[in-house]
Formats: structure tokens, sequence, C-alpha cells
């Protein structure tokens, strides 16, 4: 037993401990003295009530062992995560885990400031429960080992007025062409018959299912062929940017409105249609109560897509205690951690046993994207050029949404971002 | 208050003479050290920094690319139009804060009841946090609720509520009061601090030669401030041509590229990592800084240094 | 007649400043004691869609909220001391430097300062990378000592020029005086002339204590935990959050600005200065 103990001491030098090392291999744990380990944890958090879930997850971990105690620090936004994460790596004083979007995953991993989590995600229990669409996300590209771990999924979905639209004797759209129609019939003087959003990247976030859903590929990881300035695409932005400029059944604040603006708009009955992630959900039910639907996004084409984006967090290469982070990372994916920070905040969960549960299965908004499970996709995040689209594209965006460019023009300069010239 | 120790004169003299070469750097070390180290160093290293191609994701990776970023900046239109937002962000915020300073630095210096309460109010817009005053303003002319479109309606000024930070013009004035208004209370104490320091009896010695408020002012006042107020103007400057919190805040340099002064730009370049070329439009922004102003400032360090 | 002129144009002068300076501020103050939209799913829509001057059930809920989810007092906390100690250490600093400038002629005087001025000149925003290297290097990331280390880059530059410039204003007939009678440098800064200098020392300590107690990006970036940070960090977690709460971040708003503003009050005697007429002619 102790020449065992001590070879696997050796081999896993610097790392947990023994028994951590047994629990690893399958439960071949000597009763060996575990080290203690202190780890950096640094997310998002996207408003003080989220914060306190991070932080409360943080502590139940904490308290429910006494060897590893994290130290989280969750008080800015997702952007500046990334760039702190990113600075402090190059100073050499990152965190041992990290929270990420899908978005960046890749990045991270290209730079070598990721970790996979490869070797200790196949030798856990819990592998097969997670979403196929997810695991597909974990690896980021066919091929790569799995890089990070999720512990929760935003799908995007159309809100709408169900009062307003029984009174017109309109269903709800599935199609694209069906959902311009019914923004149109939803405007009168008094309300917009679709909350359209501006200012950021986000604002064209929404509409990447109607491109999907229209054959668009945007950029193809392996052929590296950009077919973002198709016909198919531009004739979805006309129509999309049409809604403002042209059948003005978007409000006219558009340009700069972010959500703070559309919610209140949502709030005070001035639009009938929004599309947006499914955490808006806990407010809008609030304010509006049984008068708020949702369907999924229209389709423009014959396929159903429905956005959804994992987050999770990464394990950083230069932490020194991986084994701990590890067994953190397993933690923040389970149980109640996994349930405080997914139904709460309007998020689903990624283990297809959570979303199984009934907090998910009644509440309509959940119920909407579960359904749609097979269909949940997002953009070629991994694509080397897609960071280049998504930070730049917001300043063109605005400027179309103002008229100042036409539709076909900011397709042009959308493609070129993906094509990486600048 | 003067408080004068008889007992050295014996001693003074010759300890002066000992350590009167060494004794200014004595004074200046403290501050020199530190910065030395937080100042010096870091702008080096920019400036190192604006001659690769560095990413903050890879910092390790970056290859250096001499001029390179200067030919792409030849290029970039985002940039050569930056220059011209830039001055014109500088000369809006700078002048008018002044204009306003000014005026209430004069009143605070009159005595008069409730004085010291009037000059806490005066510095509420600074201490402020910015991100609080930016969402205000966002909030105060908001297109749909804004208080500021409200009372325009009610007053008939505006038919219809107005979207102010859609429009490029509008957005640019909508930051540049904010600015000004968190902004004036800084140049307000300075300069009423300096005032307080003009000796009365000039004043007096004015009133008794029969010169009027006009007179006084003109000829006493303004000479004693003048060295305040443009080492003031310089300091703005330069403050608000890096200056980057409120602008992005409220505008995220929108709509469009209208308010993308140079700081905000290098801002954004370094939210997309590239922080080879945002180093590279810093310092060549801090470059035509300090040429628009070096002869300011060899006339500022002559004189306060005479 | 001549008094009650005057009383008439300081008072319409007070007022207008008053009310420039205070009617944003007022909004704020209003929104921190509106209670956050409370959604009615009965009503055709849940909250006012007009514009509201006053709320109309007034509340302080908003102030407890703050510090339900957040330790806000810690923060607090932590503000006072980095604010505090940034500001002593610039004035200690520059003071000392500012003095040494003025009245020494020195090898190198001119240069120094114009290199001082240059270094000033280049946006904080591509300094933060080294700044970190140089925080981890001296093991300073995530302390007091290490944040105010690098709010000093932005305010000891700053003071150093204000008391420069201040400085450079004084007559020397005092300093002389007591150089004549035997006191040394040090001693005549200490005695003569920061005594004269009070109004310039408390404007410039008040603006580098309120530049650092409003600074947001070193203080999320060199900090990493609650033991450290300050209270731009957390503020803007509620201003920008999604969903925005815009009645507790006007509450936390005020609960920032209101001490600050307090201690101005206090110090505000200070800024009043001026040669008593004897002193100068001896």
């Amino acid at each position: 037993m102790k020449a065992v103990k001590l070879s696997r001491r050796s081999t896993l030098a610097g790392l947990g401990g023994a028994v951590l090392a047994g629990h690893v291999r399958g439960g071949l744990a000597a009763p060996a003295v575990r080290q203690k380990a202190t780890i950096s944890y640094w997310t998002w958090a996207d408003n003080p009530a989220h914060q306190k879930m991070v932080l409360d997850a943080v502590e139940a971990f904490n308290k429910s062992q006494g060897f590893i105690t994290v130290q989280v620090d969750a008080t800015m936004a997702v952007m500046d995560v990334v760039r702190k994460v990113a600075a402090a790596f190059a100073a050499g004083s990152a965190p041992d885990v990290a929270g990420t979007v899908q978005t960046n995953v890749q990045n991270w991993y290209d730079t070598g400031i990721l970790s996979p989590v490869d070797s200790y995600f196949n030798q856990w229990e819990a592998k097969d429960d997670y979403f196929p669409s997810v695991v597909d996300a974990m690896h980021s590209v066919p091929g790569q080992p799995v890089l990070y771990m999720p512990n929760a999924i935003l799908p995007y979905v159309l809100y709408y007025r169900a009062d307003w639209f029984s009174a017109a004797g309109l269903k709800p759209p599935t199609t694209y062409g069906e959902f311009i129609a019914a923004a149109k019939a939803m405007t009168t003087t008094d309300r917009a018959g679709y909350a359209m959003r501006g200012q950021t990247y986000y604002a064209t976030q929404v509409i990447e299912p109607i491109w999907g859903s229209a054959g668009v590929k945007f950029a193809d990881v392996t052929s590296g062929k950009v077919d973002f300035d198709s016909p198919a695409a531009t004739s979805v932005t006309e129509k999309w940017v049409g809604m403002l400029t042209k059948d003005h059944s978007a409000q006219s604040t558009a340009v700069t409105d972010n959500y703070p603006q559309i919610f209140a708009l949502m709030e005070k009955g001035l639009a009938a249609m929004w599309i947006y992630g499914t955490h808006a959900h806990p407010q809008l039910l609030a304010a509006l109560g049984d008068r708020i639907q949702v369907v999924p996004t229209p389709r423009a084409g014959d396929e159903d897509v429905m956005l959804a984006n994992p987050e999770g967090a990464f394990i950083v290469s230069s932490s020194k205690e991986k084994d701990a982070a590890w067994e953190f990372l397993q933690f923040m994916g389970s149980g109640d951690a996994d349930r405080v920070l997914t139904a709460k905040r309007g998020l689903l969960p990624v283990r297809k046993s959570i979303a199984a549960e009934p907090a998910y299965q009644t509440n309509r908004f959940f119920k909407v994207a579960i359904d749609a499970q097979a269909s949940w996709w997002h953009p070629p995040f991994a694509w080397k050029n897609w960071t280049n689209y998504q930070n730049k594209i917001a300043p063109f965006w605005q400027e179309a949404l103002r008229g100042d460019m036409t539709p076909q023009a900011w397709q042009a300069q959308a493609a070129k971002f993906l094509r990486g010239q600048t | 208050m003067i408080a004068v120790s008889v007992t050295r004169i014996t001693n003074g003299a010759a300890r002066r003479r000992i350590c009167g070469r060494s004794l200014p750097y004595a004074f200046i070390a403290p501050i020199g050290v530190l910065l030395l180290t937080v100042s010096i160093y870091p702008v080096m290293y920019a400036i190192w920094i604006s001659m690769t191609d560095a990413s903050l994701l890879q910092l390790a990776r970056a290859r250096f690319v001499g001029l390179g970023n200067l030919l792409r900046m030849i290029d970039d239109d985002v940039f050569l139009q930056g220059l011209w937002r830039t001055a014109r962000w500088d000369a809006a915020v700078v002048l008018s804060e002044l204009a306003i300073a000014l005026p209430i630095a004069l009143f605070l210096n009159l005595s008069f009841r409730g004085r010291g309460f009037v000059r806490a109010v005066v510095l509420l817009p600074y201490v402020i946090p910015p991100a609080v005053t930016a969402l205000l303003w966002v909030y105060m002319v908001d297109g749909h609720f804004g208080v500021i479109n409200d009372l325009l309606v009610r007053l008939h000024i505006l038919r219809h509520p107005v979207s102010w930070l859609g429009e490029s013009g509008g957005s640019f004035a909508v930051v540049t009061v904010a600015m000004v208004w968190a902004g004036q209370p800084l140049m307000a104490i300075i300069l009423l601090a300096v005032l307080q320091s003009i000796p009365r009896e000039l004043y007096e010695a004015a009133r008794v030669d029969g010169a009027g408020a006009w007179h006084s002012f003109r000829l006493i006042t303004l000479p004693h401030l003048m060295p305040t107020i443009l080492f003031l103007l310089l300091l703005r400057t330069i403050w608000m041509s890096n200056y980057v919190d409120m602008i992005y805040i409220m505008t995220q340099g929108g709509p469009g590229f209208s308010n993308y002064t140079e700081a905000v730009y290098s801002f954004m370049l370094i939210q997309q990592f590239d922080i080879g070329y945002a180093s590279a439009v810093a310092v060549v922004l801090a470059v035509i800084l300090t040429v628009a102003s070096i002869f300011y400032i060899r006339h500022l360090v002559r004189t306060v240094l005479t | 007649m001549a008094r009650v002129v005057r009383r008439v144009w300081i008072a319409a002068g007070a007022t207008a400043i008053v009310a420039f300076c205070l009617a944003p501020f007022l909004w704020i103050f209003i929104a921190s004691i509106t209670p956050e939209a409370v959604p009615d799913a009965s009503k055709p829509w849940s909250s006012e869609r007009a514009v509201q001057y006053f709320p109309a059930e007034p509340t302080l809920r908003n102030y407890v909220d703050l510090f339900k989810d957040v330790p806000f007092a810690l923060y607090f906390r932590n503000s006072t001391i980095v604010a505090t100690g940034t500001m002593l250490l610039g004035l200690v600093l520059a003071s000392l430097g500012a003095y040494g400038f003025v009245r020494f002629r020195f090898v190198g005087r001119g240069p120094l300062l114009t290199a001082m001025l240059l270094t000033y000149m280049i946006p904080s925003v591509v300094l933060l990378v080294p700044l970190l290297v140089i925080l981890r290097r001296i093991g300073l990331i995530d302390t007091f000592p290490g944040l105010i280390l690098a709010e000093s880059t932005n305010t000891a530059p700053f003071v150093l020029l204000l008391m420069i410039n201040y400085f450079s204003t004084l007559p020397r007939e005092l300093e002389e005086a007591a150089q004549v009678d035997g006191c040394s440098p040090l001693g005549t800064l200490v005695r003569i002339v920061i005594p004269l200098a009070l109004p310039g020392l408390v404007a410039g300590g008040l603006l580098a204590f309120i530049m650092t107690w409003n600074n947001f990006v070193f203080a999320y970036l060199f900090t990493n935990t609650d033991n450290v940070k300050t209270l731009p960090v957390i503020l803007r977690l509620f201003v920008l959050g999604e969903p925005a709460v815009w009645g507790v971040s006007a509450a936390g708003a005020i609960l920032t600005t209101v001490p600050v503003a307090l201690l101005f009050l206090l110090f505000q005697r200070m800024l009043i200065g001026g040669l008593s007429a004897g002193a100068v002619k001896g």
C-alpha cells in the first residue's frame, strides 16, 4: 500500500493529495492525509443578486469539505473578467479557475491560457448526463479534448404579448415572414410591434438563429469559407432593419436602446414582441403575468434553430492546484449549486437529470426551450475571426439602424470582419 | 502663527553650507522614486508594446513591428477622425468648464452667510461616482421616459420627445453637458484657493485709488489668476484627451463612431485585445498633446520655477 | 440701499449656483426613495409611464436593500482607507517635492519637471498591464498599500503640479525672514509655508481623495477579494447590472457621495487663506 501511495504522490507532484488521486482513479483511496489547498475563482456577475448566488454556491462548497478553500471574485461584468484574466495571466497572477462564456472558450484554448479537463471529465460518472449539443460545445471543435465545464445554458426565445395577439386574432409567428408581418400588425400609435435593440453586438446576437435557420453558416471552421455576405443572409438583415427604417414597427429609439430601455418598454406595455434569453423571464413574468408568453424564435428556412449559449468555468493553465480546481468545477456543475445558478437566474441546466426536474418542466419559458433541445445551436465561436467580428461590429450596426449604412453594406462589412480584415 | 526659532542662529548657517547642495534632491527624492517606479516604467513599457502586434491574450507571442502600427493608423479612418473628435471634445468641455467655474469661484470668494454650505454644494457634482452621473444623464435624456424630454414637451419647446443619444450631435451635446456639470467643481475649487491667497490690501489700495470692480478684476485678480488658469487649461485638456469613462458608459462611442475620441478608440481596441495597436494610438495621442503644448509647458516650467 | 441690492444679487447668485449643482443630484435622491417598480400583472402596464416627479410612496427600502446582498459597509471602509492613504501620501510627497522644485535651484530642475509632466500625458488605460506586473513583482496585489501605490500614479503628479503652482504664488518674504533667523529649509516648509499654503493643500488633498474615492479601473483590476475592494467596483455592479436596479443604485450613489460632501463641508473653512498685513511688512 505504501509503495503505491508514494508513487502516486510523486507522479502527481504538487496536486491535491493521495486521496484526491484515489477519488479520480475510481475509489482506490488509501486513508492518507489530504493536503489543504486554496484556489481562486474569478467569474462575472450580471447583478448583485447573481453575485450573491455565486458567493452562496462557493460558500456551500467550502463548507461541504474542509480541504479546499475557494476564494471568489465575482464583482465584474463578463468583458471585464476576460480582460482581467488575460492581463493577470500575462502578469503571472492568474486565478486557478475562471468563469467563461462559450464565445471565448476557443480563444482561451488557442492562447494556452486554458487547461483542458479531458482526463477528469472522461472519468466522471456524470459525463453521460450532459445534453449532446452541450458536450459538442465542450469540445468546441470536433477532435479537440473537452475544454471546459459548462454549468448553465442560455436559450433565446420569442416573448410576445399573448393578450394583444389573441385580441387581434393572431397566432404567434413560426416563420420569419409571419414574424415581420406580426410586428407590423401589432404596431399602433401607442406601441411598437417589436422591441429592437441597438447599441452593442448583442443586438445582432438575437438575429443569429434566424440567419442560421436560413442556412447561413457564417464561417466554416474547417474549410475557412465565409458565407455571411450571401444573399440569404442579406435578405434576413434587410427585413430586420426594415422593421425599423421602413415598416416603423420597431421603437424609434432602437439605435441606442439597451437592456434597461427595452425592458422598460415591455414592462410599460409599449412593445409587443422581444427576442431575448430566458433569463429575462423572471422580471417579465412578475411584470406581466399571463399576458407574456413564449415560442421558439421564428425560422427563415425549413430548419428550426434555437440559439443557446452555454457558460461555465475552466481551469487556468498556470494553476498549481488543478485537482482541487476540478473538484470545485464538479461541485458547481452538480446538485444544489447548479440549481441555484440556473433556475433563479432564468437559465437552463446542462444536465438532463436536472433539467427533468419540476422546477424547469413546469415553467413555460424553460419548457419551450427544453422541448426544442434538438435544435440548440450557436454560431461558430471557434472560428478564428469570430471575436474580431463580435468586437468590432457594434458601431456599424448602429449606422445600419440609423439608415446611414445600407443592410447590404453592413453585411459586407460583417463578412469582412469574419474574414479577419480590419 | 509665524514661529521663528531664534536660538538656531549660529548653527543654521553652518548647516546650510554643508547640506546646501544635496538638500533639494532630498526634497525631490520621495516623489521622484514613486513616479520612477509606478509611472516611468509603465510608460516605457507602453511605448515598447506600441511597436509590437501584441494581443492581450498572448503577450508572450508579441512580434516587433516597428512603425507598422503607424502605417496602419495613417490608413485608419476612425483614428484620423478621432483626432478631430478629440480636439472638439477637449475644447467644448474645457472652455465650458472654465466659463462656469470662474464666475462661481469669484462668487464664492465674496463673504456672505451660508457661504460654507454653497461651497459644499458646488463640490457635489464632482463627488458623485462617474458611473452614476453617466447613467443619471442617460435616464434624464431618455427618448421615452426622460425628464428632460418631458419638461421640453410640456413647455412646448418640443412637440415629440427626442432621442438625444441616438443622434451624433445630440449625444455629443449630452455627454459634454454631463462632463461639464461633473467636472467644473475641480476648476472652481482650485481657482477659489488661489483667489483666497490674493492679499486684501491690493484691493483696498485699488479702491482708495478709485478703481471700480471691473478695473480691480482686470488689474489685480486676473494677473494673479492667469498662471493658474493656464495651468488648469493645460491639465484639463490632458485629462479630457485621455478621458474614457463617461463617454463609454453613456454612448459606447456611438451612435456609429461619432463619439470615438482617441482615448475611447484606444480603450475599445483593448477590449478587442489589440493591445499593441491600442498602445500605439495612445502613444501617438500623447506625442501630439506634447507637441501641441510644448511651448506652454516650457513657459509654465519657467514661470513657476523663477 | 446698496447693501440691500448686494444682498439680492448674492441671494440670486447663490440660488442659481445651488440649483445648477443640486438639481440632477436631487433627481438621484428622488430615485433613491422611489420604490422599485412593483410589477402588478393586473394593470395594463405595471409601472408609471409618465415621468414621476415625486414618488407616490417614498420609501427608504432601497437603502436597506443596498446592504442586503453585498457587504456595502465593508466596501465603504475599504474606500475610506484607500482614499485617505492616497491623499496623505500624495500630500506629503507633493509638498516636499513642490517645495524642492520651487525654492531651490539645482541641476536638472527644468527637465525633471518637464519629464514628470510628460509622463502624465499617456492615457492610463494602456498602463494597466505593466502596473499589474510591477505590483505582482513587489507582492502588493490585493493589498491596501498596493492599491494606494497604484492610485498615487494618478493623484501624486496632479497634487505635485498643483502645489508647485500654488507655492510659486506665495511671497518669499516670510520664508526669507525665517531663514535669516536660522530656520532650516525643512523647518521653513513645515512651520511657515504649509500654514500659508493651507488653502492649496486642502484643495489638493480633497481632490486627491475624491479622485481615489471614485476610481474604478485600478480598484477592480488590482484587487481580488472583498477585503480590499472599494465602492466604485460594487456600485458599478448595481448601476450597470442586468436587470438594472436604479433605485438601489441611486441609494448607493447617495451613500457614496454624502460622506465626502460632509467631509468637505467640515474642511472648507481651511480654504480661506490670505496674508495678514502685519506679517509681511514685519
